[in-house]
């Protein structure tokens, strides 16, 4: 008796309370028929046994299953975790990276600092992975409830997409042709860049210029550009900075090249050749301290000339081939698969 | 195939017969106990624990109607089919017995038969 008693507490302390009582009653009615009059303890452990862990007992009882994410959403989310934890973690780092150079650069000596640096990549990586893992989950946690109760009510599940699923869902899918595709880890270098060159810029006087063995190691003795000049462009440098971000996001987004995606690109990549070109051909961009120590070291200023036409032309000769290679990539036509064996097919037999 | 994957599909298949089986006895009222005691003798229940849970999730479906009987010296629930249970019953056992009989001309067919 005492030992039903006890096993029954065990199920019912499990359940919402409200029924309790009712499967209690049920249940102590099916397990003491099924024991013979006068039992002993041996027979009632026996039964105890048969019926089994009193966990797993309530947990038949439950309507609501036991898990935080069902299969409805699994899938979805580890397909996001596997995006956006890597992307997170990569713009950190990048800016982990960038922030310790220029709260660093010519105080302490380079091991130190790289010493340091590794051991926060670390801490920092694993500190924002958890983050993520933890919102992303209670997201689809309180996602994952909210859909329950609405089924619960009669009411129309969640679906991605909106509709459900249906066979048109797999033409965006469907295998790209190699020439056309856009790595994902393109898209990410393009993206480090772009926030390396922009942080670059924005702290070029604190950064950029000439280094030379000081009494606390290096020390910047000059900075190469005049900072007010340089500055004054940061509404055009700040617009550029937003086209390429996007123009990245949309390659990490869609992941090939077509004609608006090389447009994009024409405009994003003529738009940075122009504000180098505007910015390197101002007279006063260079530090006066800058030019002096050129004129020391050379004798005379020609050979800057012929450097910064040299990097003009270098950079304007890339971004042209960039251009080009975009439409060239955008304009590969196509060729479904069921085409092209057809064709094979027919040229076969 | 280890002996513990092959259990797992012995106790699935019983499982989703369980409630077939049980509407199938209870045209006339019929206790829990009982009804757990036949059906272990048929081999139909390996776990006696998955009846009472059943038989409320088919009570709340309205399937079965429960009353209790507190004449005799341990108070029993009596449980019954209701008209939809009787009802839903009729279906599954529809749909059972074609099952039945396909899977029939599946094991004992020699492939010749049906399309081809």
């Amino acid at each position: 008796m005492a030992l039903i008693d006890r096993y029954i507490g065990e199920v019912t302390r499990r359940l919402p309370s409200k029924e309790r009582e009712d499967i209690g009653r049920e249940l102590r009615s099916t397990m003491e028929d099924m024991l013979p009059a006068g039992y002993s303890e041996k027979e009632e452990r026996e039964l105890l046994i048969k019926f089994g862990d009193p966990a797993v007992l309530a947990g038949k009882y439950r309507s609501q299953p036991m898990y935080l994410i069902g299969p409805r959403f699994f899938d979805l989310y580890i397909t996001l975790l596997k995006i956006i934890i890597p992307v997170v973690v990569t713009v950190v780092l990048v800016v982990l990276i960038i922030t310790t150079i220029f709260a660093n650069a010519g105080e302490a000596s380079v091991v130190t600092v790289i010493v340091r640096l590794i051991g926060d990549a670390i801490s920092a990586a694993f500190d924002v992975a958890l983050h993520v893992l933890f919102w992303v989950t209670l997201v689809f946690a309180i996602i994952e409830w909210v859909d329950r109760a609405n089924r619960a009510a009669g009411k129309p599940p969640l679906q991605f997409p909106e509709k459900g699923w249906t066979p048109d869902d797999l033409e965006a899918s469907q295998e790209m042709s190699k020439k056309k595709a856009i790595a994902r880890s393109e898209a990410a270098v393009d993206l480090i860049w772009t926030a390396i060159w922009a942080s670059v810029y924005f702290n070029a006087g604190k950064f950029v210029g000439i280094y030379e063995e000081g009494s606390n190691g290096l020390e910047m003795v000059t900075p190469m550009f005049n900072q007010s000049v340089l500055m004054s462009y940061w509404p055009l440098v700040l617009l550029i900075v937003i086209l390429q971000v996007a123009m990245d996001l949309w390659k990490w987004a869609r992941r090939r090249w077509d004609m608006k995606l090389a447009t994009f690109n024409l405009a994003a990549q003529t738009l940075s050749v122009l504000a180098f070109f505007l910015i390197f051909r101002n007279p006063d961009i260079f530090a006066a301290g800058f030019l002096a120590r050129l004129e020391n070291l050379f004798g005379s200023l020609d050979a800057l000339n012929w450097i910064v036409g040299g990097i003009i032309f270098t950079v304007a000769l890339f971004s042209a081939i960039d251009i080009f290679q975009g439409f060239r990539k955008a304009a590969i036509r196509e060729e479904a698969p069921l085409k092209g064996w057809k064709k094979a097919k027919k040229t076969g037999g | 195939m280890d002996k513990s994957s092959l259990d797992g599909w012995a106790s699935e298949l019983r499982n989703g017969v369980l409630a077939l089986a049980v509407l199938s006895q209870l045209k006339t009222p019929q206790y829990g106990s009982a009804l757990v005691q036949l059906l272990e003798h048929r081999g139909l229940l390996l776990d006696p624990g998955a009846l009472p849970p059943l038989l409320r999730r088919l009570e709340k479906q309205k399937l079965l109607t429960g009353n209790w009987d507190k004449t005799g010296n341990r108070p029993r629930k009596y449980y019954a089919l209701s008209e939809a249970g009787l009802e839903a019953f009729k279906q599954l056992n529809n749909d059972w017995q074609n099952v039945t009989q396909e899977l029939q001309f599946l094991i004992e067919g020699d492939g010749s038969h049906g399309i081809d």
